[in-house]
């Protein structure tokens, strides 16, 4: 059998896109129903598409700070340390190190909970991690490529299931709930778009796998692609949410929209489509997972000047079922952890202040 | 401890196999030595870091979550000052 492997094992800056998009999927359907409507009541849903308008800015930042493919800065770790200098640049470096080795264990933990309180409510939350944790393993320790490619196919499933799902809710759908929007609305529609702008960071840290990523100058375009594909699929999600459900409760439940597919009823004898929508949380919470898993490798190699990509899925995977497990004491720090400022602010600062930062520095000091 | 010490087993298990294929590697000039002590470096503080995490945390009587310790370190603070 032929595979149709390149040798370098590199991806295309779409197949990054794509694998990002997918990786905001698990904590966007998570975190937005409740949190939007908790900060913008009726017109919550309004913060989505105003956080995905920002995920076109920051592809324009990269596609800037990656211009220039011979000379310009291979991956951000190399862009941070060209902006900044070689001492500021690794602090800021150890920065992101540390932040999204604990975003790796909080989303293990957000994923064991999630089970656990959704179906397996009676088993241990160690069983989840030690399921999950060999396969993301074996993904670190394989080809991008492959890992890209299962991203890419994840990302059709995903549509679809969401998509299925939001026309079998239309039924129970109340247009009172998310409607009428005024201009009396625009302060907390724009607090509502803090908890989207806070996700959909994450696309910085996918830059710190650079130098594994061809074609990075079309960042730009590739960028108002996942922006308009997260602007209508999540502002359909929150809508959907809020919709059927109502502010008011939707911003008390813990996972609104799973509660909202438990609504659904095709004919009558077919439910349950909840299982449905889990599957699909599950492919995602792998994909993010094994995502931070390789980025903080690919970190940790210009942090501690390695040439070559160290052979840590091993440590890293053991760091994380420890750190999952003992990240958080119960599911109610996690969600006050989740819901907090410090955890807000920085992700916001380290997803989009300090891209503009490093482009603007950058190109000041003319080392971008 | 039992739980310590099946978790510290199967790390010290990956991390021979691991360290095994890094010297080999080197032994055949994929890397220099300067190379391949600073990635044995880094294995050996990222394996350090998670024996620690466990010892610190997986025997039963210390239930305590690193975003509590976090908090009360950040409480004691406030107290002090």
């Amino acid at each position: 059998m032929i595979t149709n492997y390149n040798n370098n094992n590199k991806i295309t800056i779409r197949q990054a896109m794509i694998m990002y998009i997918v990786a905001c999927l698990s904590p966007a359907t998570r975190l937005f129903p409740a949190m939007c409507a908790r900060l913008g009541g009726r017109a919550g849903w309004v913060g989505v598409p105003l956080g995905a308008a920002a995920i076109a800015a920051l592809a324009g930042v990269f596609a800037l700070i990656f211009k220039n493919a011979e000379t310009g800065p291979r991956c951000l770790s190399d862009a941070l340390t060209r902006a900044f200098g070689a001492v500021l640049g690794r602090v800021i470096i150890g920065v992101y190190f540390i932040w999204t080795a604990l975003l790796f264990t909080l989303h293990i933990r957000y994923y064991a909970e999630r089970m656990l309180a959704t179906i397996f409510t009676t088993a241990d939350i160690r069983f989840f991690m030690l399921t999950m944790l060999p396969l993301v393993y074996m993904a670190v320790r394989g080809r991008l490529e492959v890992f890209a490619r299962f991203s890419e196919i994840s990302a059709l499933l995903f549509t679809i299931v969401l998509l299925a799902l939001a026309l079998c809710l239309l039924p129970a759908f109340d247009p009172a709930n998310i409607l009428p929007v005024t201009h009396m609305d625009a302060l907390p529609a724009l607090k509502s778009s803090v908890p989207p702008l806070s996700t959909f960071g994450y696309m910085t840290l996918f830059f710190f796998l650079g130098e594994q990523i061809s074609n990075k100058r079309d960042a730009g375009g590739q960028g108002r692609r996942a922006a308009l594909y997260l602007g209508i699929m999540l502002t359909l999600v929150t809508v959907i949410c809020i919709g059927t459900l109502s502010p008011s409760v939707a911003e008390r439940m813990p996972r609104p929209f799973f509660s909202s597919t438990k609504l659904i009823t095709v004919l009558q004898p077919l439910d349950r489509f909840e299982a449905l929508l889990l599957s699909e949380w599950v492919i995602s919470d792998f994909i993010i997972i094994t995502a931070f898993a390789l980025i903080l490798i690919s970190t940790s190699k210009r942090l501690f000047g390695v040439s070559r990509t160290p052979k840590l899925a091993a440590p890293v995977v053991f760091l994380g079922f420890v750190g999952g497990i003992f990240i958080a004491a119960d599911r109610f720090e996690l969600e006050m952890f989740s819901y907090s400022v410090f955890a807000l602010a920085t992700n916001t600062a380290l997803g989009f202040g300090v891209p503009i930062l490093t482009l603007i520095t950058g190109k000041l000091r003319k080392t971008i | 401890m039992a739980e310590l010490a099946i978790f510290a087993a199967s790390l010290l298990t990956a991390a021979v196999f691991d360290i095994k294929a890094m010297l080999h590697e080197a032994h055949r000039g994929e890397a220099g030595r300067g190379e391949t002590r600073r990635e044995l470096a880094l294995y050996a503080l990222i394996c350090a870091a998670a024996l620690a995490l466990g010892a610190v945390y997986l025997p039963a009587e210390r239930r305590h979550s690193i975003m509590s310790a976090l908090l009360e370190l950040f409480d004691i603070r406030k107290q002090l000052m």
